[in-house]
């Protein structure tokens, strides 16, 4: 149950959605199983995140069928998700590597 | 161009954003009765996981939408209903708001318009005026460079003929270059300049005061040329000086009329002695007061020098005084009680406001404690505290604009009200009230802030309210609410009580005023004022001729003249001295002018002597004079003044000599306020 380090979350969203589109429970499970339960997210940033990503034009939503038959809103990236989504893993690697680096020496 | 989409498809997205969740929960509970957990037990895992649905909802919308304009605007209408629905308390609260504003802002106006407002003139700030100079003077000082330029005014009252009526009318006789020195511009026409207006040529052209023109010729949009019979002569209008002309004069005084000086207004301005005029100075630039007056000291000096006899102490330095605006007002000493009545006005309205706004911060908190059961429950369904905050302060917002603009209503009522009183003096003070963004802008913010910090108090109060008993039933929360209201209560009464005990003080002094007797009878005395143009002997012939004539008038029981009406700011301050002390002992002493029977007329008692015969005016050479008892006590002691010789300055180094024949009880002269002053009756020349 870790907290999320404040800004990673749209990231992670967008790295879920490189993969294939997703609906917001989809994304919010992915990240919790691929983290092995380190990371949650919790439904009161989700959406909100989701929809202003959306507001910015990274994603797309789009009502689609769920995997149990159930009307769901899908969200996928878009092409300028996918340039925001180099950039922000680019950052991250920079910034992960340099706290590395601050950890190992001093 | 979504935002714009999601604001006009509102409902669309509502549902949308209900149903996603809703899916969310459901695979949220699924997931858990997967993994082995009850179904109702699941259900309240997932519930209490997801949190507040409402509020993830109202997050999202925000995004997708102007959520914060639409909250502002569903706050106004709810606030706008709140306040209607509580007609009285909301009327209570614009109507103090806009009293406490409105009073400010006229007070403000008219302290402004009397004091604190520039005259109309160039840079005014480089505009000085110092004490009276005669014209030759004037023109010596003006070949000087002491000025970047020099004018110089004499207030005037003028007769002016029209028909049968005569009016006397207030002006500013002035140098021809008076408008350019000054830089000031006429309405209609075109001013009288250096060149076309010298004084040698004594020029018969007349610039018109805005009110007089409105008033009395009814604002002729053809007045320029007209011509007015002033003082017996015509003289041709030229121009008229705009509505918010405000003259050198400062204070509001609004002359009728402005004429250059010539012979025909001024016979004696070529006297060297006759110092009626009053310059003003444009400063050179860079040059401060001090050093001007340096420059101006030794070049009054160097007058006295050149006229020793004529400009006698012309030379003894002398202030300068700004000629506009506050400086002035702090600079003239005669203004002192107007800046303490400004004073006095300022705080009264400021309390006022105080009043209002205690008033109004009252009544908010009177209805946030009948709300508190509404809040509560607002709370309960889940309605952000930042939200309820803001739907408080809206409501505060509501009240102080709808006051404010009351309270800027007001002020121009009040504004026109005031520009349309005549003061019963007789120089024309007008309040040329002009509108200040600044002043309006100020009080509103002041009823803002105000309103704002009465809206504050409840809204505090709810931020952090016990939600359970604020349900079912009134809260000790409420204590402190109601500490706030007695403090509040316990402030407007101090307030009033302050205002009320002034306003008492006020009325005693206006009755102890009224009440005062000046020493003279005024139930049964009654006046008229003439003001004769042309020879002095003739003017004389016919004030003796008046008074024969009234004498036999019935009811009459004894008739005299004078020439300034006691108590009306009018001085004449001889200097005197016992002809038989030492030359050198002058002293100031109020004279007044008045003709025979003077005393008898105003009953005013005789302590000692005579007072002034119809005989007396035949034999002049005697000079009779009467002294008051106070001038008798100061100057004479344990003496019986009567008999004894005055010696008076007539100017030029000349002395008369005046007989001391009686001593009249002391009279009230100066105001009725003040003790009684050395006062000197001289019979009326001419």
């Amino acid at each position: 149950m870790g907290e999320l380090v404040q800004g990673t979350l749209d990231m992670l969203i967008l790295k879920v959605l490189a993969r294939s589109a997703e609906h917001g429970f989809g994304i919010a499970r992915r990240i919790r199983q691929v983290s092995e339960d380190v990371l949650s997210v919790e439904e009161g940033s989700l959406y909100p995140a989701l929809h202003r990503l959306a507001v910015e034009g990274l994603i797309a939503a789009e009502w689609g069928v769920s995997e149990n038959n159930r009307r769901a809103r899908f969200y996928a990236l878009t092409r300028k998700g996918r340039k925001r989504l180099a950039d922000e893993s680019q950052r991250w690697g920079r910034l992960t590597a340099a706290i590395m680096r601050v950890m190992e020496t001093s | 161009v979504k935002r714009l989409k999601a604001l006009l498809f509102r409902r669309r997205l509502d549902r949308d954003l209900k149903e996603e969740l809703a899916f969310h929960f459901d695979m949220a509970e699924r997931e858990l009765r997967a993994d082995g957990i009850s179904a109702e037990e699941a259900h309240y895992e997932a519930r209490r996981r997801f949190g507040n649905g409402t509020r993830i909802r109202e997050r999202s919308r925000e995004i997708f939408s102007f959520v914060y304009l639409e909250a502002l605007w569903r706050d106004l209408q709810y606030g706008c209903r709140g306040l209607r629905r509580n007609r009285v308390m909301a009327a209570v609260g614009i109507v103090s708001l806009a009293a406490g504003i409105g009073a400010n802002t006229t007070a403000y106006s008219l302290i402004d318009s009397l004091i604190l407002h520039d005259v109309t003139a160039r840079e005014p700030e480089r505009l000085v005026r110092f004490n009276g100079l005669s014209y030759p003077n004037y023109r010596e000082l003006r070949a000087t460079s002491v000025f970047d330029g020099l004018a110089a005014f004499s207030p005037a009252s003028l007769n002016w003929r029209q028909g049968e009526e005569s009016h006397s009318i207030f002006t500013l006789i002035v140098t021809a270059n008076f408008f350019e020195l000054l830089g000031a511009e006429p309405a209609i026409g075109r001013v009288f300049t250096e060149s076309d207006a010298r004084a040698e040529k004594d020029p018969r052209v007349v610039v018109l005061g805005y009110r007089f023109w409105e008033r009395y010729l009814n604002g002729d949009p053809h007045a320029v040329g007209r011509a007015l019979n002033l003082n017996g002569s015509l003289f041709t209008v030229v121009a008229v000086m705009p509505k918010q002309y405000r003259s050198i004069m400062g204070l509001g005084i609004s002359p009728d009329a402005f004429l250059p000086m010539g012979a025909a207004l001024k016979p004696r301005m070529y006297e060297r002695t006759f110092s009626m005029l009053i310059p003003v100075g444009r400063l050179l630039h860079g040059r401060t007061r001090e050093q001007t007056r340096d420059a101006l000291t030794a070049a009054l000096r160097g007058l006295e020098e050149a006229y020793p006899d004529d400009n006698r102490n012309l030379g003894r330095p002398q202030p300068l005084i700004p000629a506009t605006g506050l400086d002035r007002a702090k600079a003239m000493s005669g203004d002192a009680p107007l800046l303490f009545f400004s004073g006095i006005l300022s705080c009264v309205v400021a309390v006022l406001l105080l009043i209002a706004c205690a008033n109004v911060a009252g009544l908010l908190l009177a209805r946030a404690a009948g709300r508190q059961r509404e809040i509560a429950i607002r709370l309960a369904l889940g309605a952000g505290r930042g939200r309820l905050f803001q739907q408080f302060l809206i409501e505060s917002a509501i009240l102080a604009a709808a006051g404010c603009a009351l309270g800027i209503v007001l002020t121009f009522w009040a504004a026109s009200a005031f520009a349309r009183i005549r003061l019963p003096i007789a120089v024309p003070v007008g309040f040329t009230f002009v509108p200040n963004v600044r002043l309006l802008a100020f009080t509103a913010a002041l009823g803002f802030l105000a309103t704002f910090l009465c809206g504050l108090a409840p809204a505090l109060g709810f931020a952090r309210p016990r939600l359970a008993s604020d349900l079912t039933a009134r809260s000790a929360s409420a204590m402190s609410k109601l500490r706030l209201r007695s403090f509040l209560v316990a402030g407007q009464i101090a307030a009033c009580a302050v205002l009320l005990i002034a306003a008492l003080l006020f009325l005693q002094n206006l009755h102890r005023i009224v009440n005062t007797d000046p020493g003279f009878d005024t139930a049964h005395t009654i006046t008229v004022s003439v003001q004769p143009n042309g020879a002095a002997e003739n003017t004389a012939a016919m004030r003796d001729e008046m008074r024969g004539a009234l004498q036999n008038a019935p009811g009459v029981e004894a008739v005299s003249s004078l020439a300034y009406f006691p108590l009306n700011w009018e001085y004449w301050e001889p200097r005197v001295r016992r002809a038989d002390g030492p030359a050198t002992s002058w002293f100031h002493v109020y004279g007044q002018p008045v003709g025979p029977g003077y005393l008898a007329t105003m009953r005013i008692p005789l302590i000692a002597g005579r007072e002034f015969y119809e005989t007396d005016l035949r034999n002049r050479g005697d000079n009779p004079a009467l002294i008051n008892e106070t001038f008798a006590r100061e100057h004479f002691g344990a003496l019986n003044p009567v008999g004894r010789v005055l010696k008076i300055d007539r100017g030029r180094g000349i002395e008369g000599s005046l007989i001391i024949v009686g001593v009249a009880r002391n009279t009230k002269f100066r105001s009725l306020g003040n003790a009684s002053v050395p006062l000197l009756y001289t019979l009326e020349s001419g």
